[in-house]
C-alpha cells in the first residue's frame, strides 16, 4: 500500500487538469474492472453484481494554482484553484504542468505580523526578466504543491492526501473484490475542490440507490485543539455531520453496525468546516441515501498532511465490508 | 447591432419580459420555433445542416437593479439590490419605477447639511430612499406597488465606435446572438436567452437541463480591468484588446482543449483576443456545464467598463471582434463537439 | 388547529433527524388521505386525489424539520455541542434541553452564576465555551450518549393570550399545520387538482428534501409555506410585517408571476386577509429549491409571519393560521392554470 500511496499522492493532478492523475488510477484498476471516462473526466470503473446499486466516491482533484499575470520583471502572479490558504504558501516550492518549478514569495509586510492575502504573493521562477519568463510560461499555465511522499513509520506525510489517500482506499478495494454482492460503481471524481461538480454529474449518470464518499477529515489530537472528536490511529471516521449534509442515518447505522461486527475500529465524526462529494450526490434526483467515511488526517490543504497507516486500512476493511452486505 | 435598444430596454432580474418581447419581435422571421419555460426563459431554435448533435449559445437577458421594498408615510420609497450592486454606485442617481414606468431619484442630502464623518461611510440601503414626488403614502400607494422592479434610468449613446450605457452585462450578448441568428449553423442550434442570471445563475439551471446540448457557448458582457492601477498586477481584460476568453471563474473551469480551439480560430482568422482575468466573477456556464452528466462548456465575452453601475462603456471594435469570433467558432464546431 | 399545532409544535424533529415528526404526522393524516409515505430520504408525502375533472397535480409543501443541536465531545461529564441550523447562540445559556442519546435525557446549557464572574468575563461565550450537563458522572455520561446524538430544546406549547400562542419550532410547524388542516378537511370532490402535501426533511441545513421530493413528483405548480418576521419590540415595519393581517404572499425572482397573481386575485374574491412579500433575490426557503428542479417548476411562496424567529420562544396569531388555510382551500377549489403565452414564427 505505501507505494500506491506515494505514487498517487505525488502525481500531478490539480482541479480541471486531472488527466495525469487519471491515467496513473486507471493503471493501477485496468486489470480488476471495467472502467469508463466521462465528459467531465471522472473515471467510473464497475464492479457488476445483482444487489443495490452502490456509488463510491474519491475525488482524483488536489487544490492548486493557476498564473494570472507575468510582470515586467518576469515574475509571476497567481490565484487559487480550490482552498488555498495563504498561511500555507508562503516561501513553498510548487511544480507547474510542464515541469517547471518556482517558489512562492511575498512582497514585504508592513507588520511582519500579519498574514499576506494571495493578492500579494507571486512566484519567482528564477528568470530575470518577462521575456525570459515568457518562454517557458503563460497566464493560464495550472501548478500544484511541489512535495514528496515521507514514511514516518505507522504515519505518514505527503501533499494531497485530500483527497488521493480516497483514491487508494477505493483502487485497493476494487484489486481485493470479489464476486460483488451488490452493483459497484467506484467513481474517481473530478473538480470537487470546486464545489463537488464531478460528483453531481457522475451521480447523475450511474443514478445509485446508495453512495459513499472518501474523503479526509480534521483532528482535534494537536496542541490546543478545539474540542472535535476525530484522532489519528482510533480508526476510520464515520460521519455524522459537516457543513454540508448529514449522513444518512441509514447508511450511517449500518456502517456502525458492520464495524462493531467485524471489529474494525472506528470513530463518530462532525467536521465543521468543509465538505465532500457525498454533499451533492444524496441530492440526485429523487434522492440517494449517502455516508462518509474519512481518513483522519493533520494539516488538511497543506503540502504536507499526515495520516496514519491503520486508519486507511481500517477504512478499506469498511468499505469492503459495506460493499458485500445486503441492504433494504 | 441591436444593443442600442436592447439597453434601454429595463429587464431586472424576474422582469425579463419586455426583453424577451423585443427578443421574438426581430427574430420571429429567422428562426424555426420559440419556447418560453415556466422562468421566462426564451429558446428561440434554428434546425441544423446535419443532425446528431445540439449547440447551445446562450446570453442572459436579466440586468441589475431594484425592488420597491416599502413605502413611507411621507411617500419615499424603500427600496432593495436586485443582484450585486454597490451602495456607492446608486448615490444620487435617476432611476424608472414599474410598469407605469415612474421617475425617481435616490436622494442624497445636500453636502451642507452632512457631517465629514457621513461623507467619509459608505451608506447601506436601508438608509437609502427614493423620491418620486409623492408627498404621502396613498398617493404613492396609486402609482408604485410593492415588488415593483426599478431600473437605472439611464439612455444609450454612441459615437466613434464608443459605446455608452446600463447593462451592456448582458444585452451585449443577447444583440450578439440576435447578430448571428439569420447564420446557417453546422448542427441544431437552441439560441437561449436566459432569465435571473444576475440573482444566482438561476434561469440557467432550467435551461442546461431542458436543452442538455452536447456543446455551450455563453456570450457575456465582461467586466474590463483597465482601470488605473499602481500594482503591476495585469490589468486585463482591456476595452480595444478583443473578445474575451475564459480560463477559470468562480463557476467554471473551461477544459484546455476548448481554449485551445478559441485560441485557433481566433489566431487564423486574425482576431484579437485576451483572457478574462482567472478566478472572478460566475457565469451561466457554471451551471448549465453540469446539468445532467454534463456539457462541456465556454464562455466568450465583449469587455465592458463599469458593469452593475448606471452607465457602462464598450468599443464597437471589440464587439464586433467577438461577433466574429463566434462565427468562426460555430463554423468549425466539429473540432470540438 | 391549535391541537394540530401543538402536537406538532412539541414534537422533536431537529435537522437530520426528523422522524418523531415524521411519525406524528403519519398517526394524523394515515386515514384523512388517500395515500401516504415516507421516500428514500424521509420526506412525508400524502395524496389527496381529485375526484372527476383533474387538471394536473399541485405540490403543498411545508419543512418539518426545526434547527436544533448535535453532540460533538465531551468535557469530562459536561457535554459539548454544535447547532444544527441558524441560532444566536446567547440565548442558550440557562435553557433546558433534551437529548435523545440510548434513552431521552434531560439537561440544562450551564449557566455560571454572576458571583464566580469577574466584570470581563460578563462577555457573550462562543458556541465553544457552553456545555451541557445532564447530572450523571463521566461514566455514565458516556454509556448513555454518543457523538452525533441530536439535542433540541426542552419546552411546550402554550397559549399565551387568546389567539397568540408561543412554542418551538413554530418555524415550520405552523405550515405544517396548516396543510395538515387542509388535508384533514378538504374533500376529493372539490378538488380539480391533486394535491400532495409533501413535509420536507433538512430545509434548515440543504433542502435536500425539497430537491429531491419535487424532482419524484414534479407538480405543475408547487406552492411553499413557510414563516416570515413579523414586528415586535425593535423590529419596525421596515423590515417585519404585522400580526392578524393575514399570510405574506410573497413576489420576485424567485416567485412565478401567474401564481402570484392567482394567489393575489382568490384572496382578493374571498375577502381574505393578505400582505405582498417582495424578496428581491432568493427567497432562503424551500421555494429557492423547487422553482429550479430539473426543468422548472413554477413556484409561490406564502408566509404566517412569527416573532423571535428561530429562539424556543417563537409566537405567532392563530388567525394568520386560519386565514393561510383559508386561502390555500380556495385556490385550490378555484385555480384554473396559468395561461401559457403563445408566440407566431412566420416563416
Amino acid at each position: 500500500m505505501k507505494d500506491v500511496i506515494k505514487r498517487f499522492t505525488e502525481t500531478f493532478g490539480p482541479s480541471g487538469y486531472e488527466e495525469k492523475i487519471r491515467e496513473v488510477i486507471i493503471n493501477e484498476i485496468k486489470d480488476y474492472a471495467d472502467y469508463s471516462v466521462d465528459k467531465l473526466g471522472n473515471l467510473i470503473v464497475r464492479k457488476e453484481g445483482k444487489g443495490k446499486k452502490i456509488m463510491f466516491a474519491a475525488h482524483m482533484d488536489e487544490i492548486g494554482l493557476m498564473v494570472t499575470h507575468i510582470d515586467d520583471k518576469g515574475f509571476l502572479r497567481f490565484t487559487n484553484i480550490g482552498g488555498l490558504f495563504p498561511t500555507n504558501l508562503v516561501n513553498q516550492r510548487v511544480i507547474f504542468s510542464n515541469g517547471l518549478v518556482g517558489v512562492i514569495g511575498e512582497e514585504p509586510r508592513k507588520d511582519f505580523r500579519e498574514v499576506s492575502p494571495i493578492d500579494k504573493l507571486f512566484i519567482d521562477i528564477g528568470m530575470p526578466n518577462k521575456k525570459e519568463a515568457e518562454k517557458k510560461i503563460r497566464i493560464g499555465e495550472v501548478g500544484v504543491f511541489y512535495r514528496g511522499f515521507d514514511d514516518l513509520g505507522n504515519r505518514f506525510i505527503s501533499k494531497a492526501l485530500d483527497d488521493r489517500i480516497g483514491c487508494v482506499v477505493l483502487a485497493e478495494v476494487i484489486k481485493k473484490i470479489k464476486n460483488p454482492l451488490n452493483d459497484l460503481y467506484f467513481v474517481f471524481t473530478v473538480q470537487e475542490e470546486l464545489g463537488l461538480r464531478g460528483a453531481r454529474t457522475s451521480a447523475f449518470g450511474i443514478d445509485p440507490d446508495y453512495a459513499i464518499a472518501i474523503d479526509v477529515t480534521g483532528t482535534g489530537d494537536i496542541p490546543e485543539s478545539p474540542k472535535i472528536p476525530m484522532e489519528l490511529g482510533k480508526g476510520t471516521c464515520i460521519k455524522v455531520k459537516d457543513y454540508g449534509m448529514i449522513s444518512s442515518r441509514y447508511v450511517r447505522e449500518k456502517l456502525i453496525e458492520i464495524a462493531e461486527r467485524k471489529k474494525i475500529p472506528y470513530q463518530l465524526e462532525i467536521l465543521l468546516m468543509g465538505t465532500t462529494d457525498a454533499a451533492v450526490i444524496q441530492l440526485n434526483k429523487e434522492g440517494v441515501p449517502s455516508g462518509v467515511l474519512s481518513v483522519p488526517t493533520r494539516y488538511v490543504h497543506s503540502p504536507s498532511e499526515l495520516a496514519d497507516y491503520s486508519d486507511v486500512q481500517a477504512t478499506i476493511d469498511l468499505l469492503l465490508a459495506f460493499a458485500q452486505e445486503k441492504l433494504d | 447591432m441591436f444593443i442600442n435598444e436592447l439597453s434601454n430596454i429595463n429587464g431586472v432580474s424576474g422582469n425579463e419580459d419586455e426583453v424577451r418581447k423585443f427578443i421574438i419581435d426581430k427574430l420571429k422571421k429567422l428562426v424555426d420555433k420559440f419556447e418560453i419555460d415556466s422562468m421566462g426563459n426564451l429558446y428561440a431554435f434554428k434546425k441544423g445542416k446535419k443532425s446528431g448533435k445540439k449547440i447551445m449559445l446562450a446570453a442572459h437577458m436579466d440586468e441589475v437593479g431594484f425592488m420597491v421594498t416599502g413605502i413611507e408615510q411621507s411617500g419615499d420609497i424603500r427600496f432593495r439590490p436586485v443582484g450585486g450592486i454597490e451602495p456607492l454606485t446608486c448615490l444620487s442617481k435617476r432611476v424608472i419605477i414599474g410598469k407605469n414606468k415612474i421617475s425617481g431619484v435616490i436622494g442624497v442630502k445636500a453636502t451642507h447639511l452632512n457631517t465629514i464623518e457621513e461623507e467619509k461611510s459608505v451608506p447601506k440601503f436601508e438608509s437609502l430612499r427614493i423620491d418620486a414626488g409623492f408627498s404621502s403614502k396613498e398617493e404613492a400607494s396609486s402609482k408604485v406597488n410593492l415588488g415593483d422592479y426599478i431600473a437605472f434610468d439611464t439612455e444609450y449613446y454612441e459615437e466613434n465606435g464608443i459605446c455608452t450605457g446600463k447593462g451592456f452585462d448582458d444585452r451585449a450578448g443577447c444583440s450578439i446572438l440576435m447578430d448571428i441568428a439569420g447564420m446557417d449553423f453546422p448542427y441544431d442550434t437552441y439560441l437561449t436567452f436566459t432569465v435571473q442570471e444576475e440573482v444566482g445563475l438561476r434561469g440557467a439551471r432550467i435551461a442546461g437541463n431542458r436543452v442538455f446540448p452536447d456543446i455551450c457557448i455563453v456570450v457575456e458582457g465582461t467586466g474590463a480591468g483597465d482601470f488605473p492601477s499602481k500594482r503591476d498586477i495585469g490589468s486585463y481584460p482591456s476595452l480595444g484588446s478583443g473578445p474575451v476568453i475564459t480560463l477559470l471563474d468562480r463557476s467554471l473551469i473551461v477544459q484546455k482543449k476548448l481554449v485551445d480551439f478559441l485560441l485557433n480560430v481566433a489566431k487564423d482568422n486574425r482576431i484579437p483576443y485576451q483572457f478574462k482575468r482567472p478566478n472572478i466573477g460566475a457565469t451561466d456556464a457554471g451551471r448549465i456545464h453540469i446539468s445532467k452528466t454534463g456539457v462541456p462548456s465556454m464562455v466568450l465575452a465583449v469587455p465592458v467598463r463599469y458593469i452593475h453601475s448606471p452607465c457602462c462603456i464598450m468599443l464597437k471594435r471589440d464587439y464586433n471582434n467577438t461577433l466574429k469570433l463566434i462565427e468562426k467558432g460555430i463554423e468549425r464546431i466539429e473540432e470540438v463537439i | 388547529m391549535k391541537e394540530i399545532l401543538e402536537k406538532l409544535s412539541n414534537a422533536a424533529g431537529p435537522s437530520g433527524f426528523e422522524e418523531n415528526v415524521s411519525s406524528v404526522l403519519f398517526e394524523m393524516l394515515k386515514e384523512k388521505v388517500d395515500e401516504i409515505k415516507k421516500d428514500k430520504v424521509g420526506n412525508v408525502i400524502a395524496l389527496k386525489k381529485a375526484k372527476g375533472e383533474r387538471k394536473g397535480s399541485v405540490m403543498l409543501t411545508a419543512h418539518l424539520d426545526e434547527i436544533g443541536m448535535i453532540v460533538t465531545a465531551f468535557d469530562g461529564s459536561y457535554i459539548k455541542f454544535e447547532t444544527l441550523g441558524g441560532w444566536d447562540n446567547r440565548i442558550f445559556i440557562g435553557q433546558k434541553v433534551i437529548i435523545f442519546g440510548k434513552k431521552v435525557l434531560k439537561g440544562v446549557v450551564g449557566a455560571i452564576p454572576p458571583h464566580y464572574l469577574r466584570d470581563k468575563e460578563k462577555k457573550v461565550p462562543s458556541l465553544e465555551e457552553l456545555f451541557i450537563d445532564i447530572g450523571m458522572n463521566e461514566k455514565d455520561v458516556k454509556k448513555y450518549v454518543r457523538i452525533g446524538d441530536p439535542i433540541y430544546i426542552d419546552t411546550t406549547f402554550k397559549v399565551l393570550n387568546g389567539d397568540i400562542v408561543t412554542g418551538k419550532a413554530l418555524d415550520n410547524r405552523a405550515s405544517c399545520a396548516v396543510i395538515c388542516s387542509i388535508l384533514m378537511n378538504i374533500k376529493n370532490e372539490e378538488l380539480k387538482w391533486d394535491v400532495y402535501g409533501v413535509f420536507t426533511i433538512q430545509e434548515e441545513s440543504t433542502s435536500l428534501g425539497a430537491y429531491t421530493s419535487a424532482f419524484k413528483i414534479k407538480p405543475d405548480f408547487a406552492i411553499v409555506l413557510d414563516v416570515t418576521h413579523a414586528t415586535s419590540f425593535g423590529v419596525g415595519e421596515d423590515r417585519a410585517y404585522p400580526f392578524n393581517k393575514g399570510p405574506g404572499i410573497a413576489i420576485g425572482p424567485n416567485i412565478h408571476n401567474g401564481l402570484f397573481n392567482e394567489l393575489k386575485e382568490t384572496a382578493k374574491r374571498n375577502e381574505i386577509p393578505y400582505f405582498i412579500e417582495p424578496i428581491p433575490g432568493q427567497t432562503g426557503t424551500d421555494a429557492s429549491a423547487i422553482q429550479v428542479v430539473d426543468e422548472g417548476i413554477p413556484t409561490a411562496l406564502l408566509s404566517v409571519p412569527i416573532r423571535y424567529m428561530h429562539t424556543p420562544t417563537e409566537v405567532l396569531h392563530m388567525n394568520d393560521l386560519k386565514r393561510t388555510e383559508r386561502l390555500i382551500i380556495s385556490f385550490l377549489r378555484e385555480f384554473d392554470g396559468v395561461k401559457e403565452e403563445v408566440i407566431d414564427v412566420h416563416k
